[in-house]
């Protein structure tokens, strides 16, 4: 190589001061948004002493200081584990029930709405659309008369009542527009050909769906199953309103780990921290798991997160 | 319909939802083995009208037969027709083996049934007599389910009888073992009275073979799958997804797709276009091949007259949803049925120019030709004239859809531009009223002026001199270097004003009464923009067409 070093284009010089800009832009901005969780998860460690002495301080001051007292604050009590398997228990069926349901149904409405001819299809799809803007609280009121009334009625009491309330819990967080639009959009995108050519080679409409249509919206599905999980998982007023007065078995860990901090997390950093980490595990997992499908998933839908 | 009439399409139309005819009355005979090639510009309802032959889509009205069988309400998949696409449709999400087995893997086929033991049984007798059976043992594969398949491969025996063969070489006295299960099965097939033939197919009361419907076992589908890829070259790659072959390669998988389900009827739906020039050359000639191989009939679809003319045994030209002409390749070259074909066939296109056509002389005259008629081109020209003016007469005096449709047809066979009644939009009351009411008559008030019209210009055509386009074919125009010594009869001298050297031949331009006229030229001699040539043509290469209709004359 000789010493003299060519001169970069016009465009080349622009490209890298794109690139630089965008680089600081995204760095700032993920400091800003990472910068609350890893606090929380700094002080999650902090013994008493340094959680009144140092807020400032993203982690403990010293490795003395470091501590798992507010871990085990939640998970042990009087020496054996509290009902914090119990609680992940139900929270983790209910959330996978929720999450299967919602992609079967789903793909379903997905199919049906783009490769299945009916009548009243186009008014279908608006009527969903407009569902879309009305806010999920405004059906939290009525849909507690119902499920107050109907249980009254039916006088179901029990193991019945439970999972009568997780029934309540689980079905609700299944409908969502929002995730059935990306699938829609997904197979939107699908080649009408490949759809046809299937139709000619033999398949009917549920050998095109399990066969042909499912397997390419794999991505989608991962993309669905995150934003389910994320959301059934951290679901905290709807199922309080259900679970409130029956008993703390059971609680979703979401509800439970409520309990700990109360109406004062103030008080009690530490716990509040603690149970905030513990309860964020699952998502972490959840994201790792999907996360290379999901970036898949978001640029054949064309939406952006 | 006659007898043997193998597919049948009789009067298809179609009609979209939004109110646009794309196909109009389409009516074509299709005999076995044809190859049938339908083209035409984008947009003229050929695809269309594959569509609703493939049964993807709804036929508006007319039948379709399959050995007189109608195929009207049958879904596609029951329709025994393969489809391939210009996008090749295939699964992406499945390798180039699944692909071709798709169709084998979710269809049921008819088999004869068969009295599976005692077949074994008979086919493991004859392999246990033979001494060099046991040379198909060895090198055989580790999994038990992949030994049984290489042992029928090699001995061609079924899969059954392999596995039963393997089960008893390992024992001590295979022959008195197998004698033993092929009585038990003789007994339970008598228990059952099932009745036999040598083949072990099973019989019915009248001593047919019975046929039962099945899927086909894996080891079936695999040796079929196996022979398609083997046609096709495609063995190398059966492990692939398609996003790793090349443009040529997946289509072929397409083609093999196709072929693996052994179907009567092939649709094609511009399988070439998306190829390049010199694949789409050697592919033309693999799927007339192929076509013949396996006996198939053929509708190919495109828009390329040249693939149209070297595939098919039989041309059907399309404009605007109509059929302009149904013939072989030569029909529709030599004896264009109207402008619009004589126009769209052939490269480079014939040189159509307005001649007048002289009554009294008889003669057509175009600048310095002078084209003598025959004798007999007067009372058939007078005839032509008197029905179609008489056709239209009679269109114009009860005009309803079928007479809108004659003048749709007219113009399609023209290519002159028709803009269709554009509704006006109305407001407020008036559009709620319309809702209700169909105006008829507003309707056909654009195509009724122009019926008008030409029954006008038909009727004067009948006396005095007109105008008729005359055609004549590039390669039926004669040019030579103009030579001094020489006498030229009938003949225009000019310089051309582009010449193109294709290798072989020239195309040559020249521009005469501002219309450009191309002539194909050998390239055995130079030819320059700055030559002069003397062109000519014989009166016996130019097609006549009338101008109204589009319709030949000669």
């Amino acid at each position: 190589m000789t010493a003299t070093k060519r001169r970069r284009t016009k465009s080349e010089r622009t490209r890298i001061r794109e690139k630089t800009v965008s680089f600081i832009v995204l760095l700032i901005i993920t400091i800003l948004w990472a910068f609350p969780l890893v606090y929380m998860l700094g002080t999650s460690f902090k013994s008493d002493l340094d959680l009144q002495l140092h807020p400032d301080r993203l982690f403990p001051s010293s490795w003395s200081e470091w501590t798992l007292d507010h871990y085990e604050g939640f998970i042990v009590r009087d020496g054996a584990i509290d009902n914090m398997p119990l609680w992940m228990l139900n929270s983790l069926w209910s959330t996978l029930a929720t999450v299967a349901l919602t992609v079967i149904l789903d793909l379903i409405t997905a199919y049906a709405v783009v490769f299945v001819e009916f009548k009243g299809k186009k008014i279908f799809m608006k009527f969903l659309l407009l569902w879309m803007a009305v806010p999920g609280v405004i059906g939290t009121a009525p849909s507690f008369a119902l499920f107050a009334t109907i249980r009254n009625s039916l006088r179901i009491t029990g193991l019945g009542n439970y999972f009568y309330i997780y029934m309540w819990i689980i079905l609700p967080g299944t409908t969502g527009i929002f995730n059935m639009l990306l699938m829609r959009n997904f197979f939107a995108s699908i080649p009408q050909d490949i759809v046809d050519s299937a139709k000619s080679d033999g398949a009917g409409n549920a050998k095109i769906f399990f066969k042909i249509v499912c397997p390419l919206a794999k991505s989608t599905m991962m993309l669905i199953v995150l934003f389910t999980f994320t959301g059934s998982w951290n679901n905290l007023i709807w199922p309080q309103l259900l679970l409130g007065s029956e008993s703390s078995y059971w609680n979703t860990i979401t509800v439970a780990l409520t309990g700990y901090t109360g109406g004062s997390a103030w008080s009690y950093l530490g716990i509040a921290m603690a149970t905030s980490v513990f309860a964020l595990l699952p998502i972490i997992i959840i994201f790792i798991i999907t996360q290379n499908k999901m970036i898949d998933g978001l640029a054949t839908t064309g939406i952006k997160g | 319909m006659s007898e043997n009439t193998f597919l049948s399409l009789r009067h298809l139309e179609k009609v979209y939802s939004n109110g646009e005819k794309a196909v109009y009355n389409f009516d074509l005979d299709i005999d076995r083995n044809e190859f049938i090639v339908i083209v035409g510009p984008s947009g003229c309802g050929k695809s269309t009208t594959l569509r609703m032959i493939a049964g993807l889509e709804d036929i508006t009205s007319g039948d379709i037969y399959l050995e007189n069988e109608l195929l009207n309400f049958k879904p596609c998949k029951d329709r025994k027709m393969a489809i391939v696409f210009q996008s090749y449709a295939l699964y992406p999400q499945m390798t180039v083996y699944d692909n071709i087995a798709f169709p084998l893997t979710i269809n049921t086929y008819p088999f004869p049934a068969v009295a599976g033991k005692l077949k074994a049984c008979a086919e493991v007798r004859e392999i246990l007599q033979k001494e060099e059976a046991s040379a198909a043992l060895e090198n055989l594969p580790k999994k038990s389910k992949d030994r049984a398949e290489a042992v029928a491969d090699r001995l061609e025996i079924s899969l059954a009888a392999a596995k039963l063969y393997l089960s008893l070489i390992a024992e001590e006295a295979p022959m008195s073992k197998l004698e033993a299960l092929e009585s038990a099965a003789k007994e339970e097939a008598a228990a059952k009275k099932l009745v036999y033939n040598e083949k072990f197919e099973l019989l019915d009361q009248d001593g047919n073979v019975k046929m039962e419907d099945r899927k086909m076992t894996s080891y079936e589908i695999r040796r079929k799958v196996y022979d398609t890829a083997e046609i096709l070259d495609l063995v190398p790659y059966l492990d692939k997804l398609p996003k790793e072959l090349s443009g040529g390669q997946m289509q072929r998988v397409a083609l093999g797709r196709a072929i693996v389900k052994n179907v009567p009827v092939f649709l094609m739906d511009e399988p070439l276009s998306n190829l390049d020039a010199k694949l789409r050359l050697t592919m033309r000639s693999e799927i007339v091949k192929l076509h013949n191989r396996i006996n198939a009939t053929t509708i190919y679809v495109t828009h390329d007259q040249t693939e149209a003319m070297t595939m098919a045994t039989k041309i059907v030209v399309m404009s605007k949803g109509f059929i302009q002409q149904i013939g072989t390749p030569e029909e529709v070259y030599s004896r264009p049925a109207n402008i619009f074909v004589a126009k769209f066939v052939g490269s480079p296109s014939m040189n159509i120019f307005e001649a007048t056509y002289c009554r009294e002389t008889g003669e057509l005259v175009y600048g310095d030709f002078r084209i003598p008629l025959s004798e007999d081109f007067r009372a058939k020209h007078d005839e032509f004239y008197r029905a179609k003016a008489e056709e239209l007469g009679g269109a114009l005096e009860n005009f309803g859809d079928p007479a809108r449709e004659m003048i749709k047809k007219i113009l399609s066979a023209t290519g002159e531009k028709f803009e269709t009644t554009k509704k006006v939009k109305k407001k407020g009351f008036k559009r709620i009223i319309g809702l209700f009411k169909r105006d008829k008559e507003e309707e056909s008030a654009a195509e009724r002026p122009i019926a008008e019209e030409m029954v006008k210009k038909l009727n004067a055509c009948l006396e005095g001199d007109h105008i008729l386009l005359a055609g004549v074919r590039p390669e039926r125009i004669r040019v030579e270097k103009y030579d001094p010594s020489k006498t030229y009869e009938n003949c225009i001298i000019v310089k051309p004003t582009v010449c193109e050297l294709l290798g072989s031949e020239y195309n040559v331009h020249i521009e005469y009464c501002n219309k450009s006229i191309v002539g194909q030229v050998d390239a055995k001699e130079k030819i320059t923009t700055k030559d002069d040539l003397a062109v000519t043509f014989s009166g016996e290469d130019v097609h006549l067409f009338d101008p109204i209709t589009g319709e030949v004359l000669k």
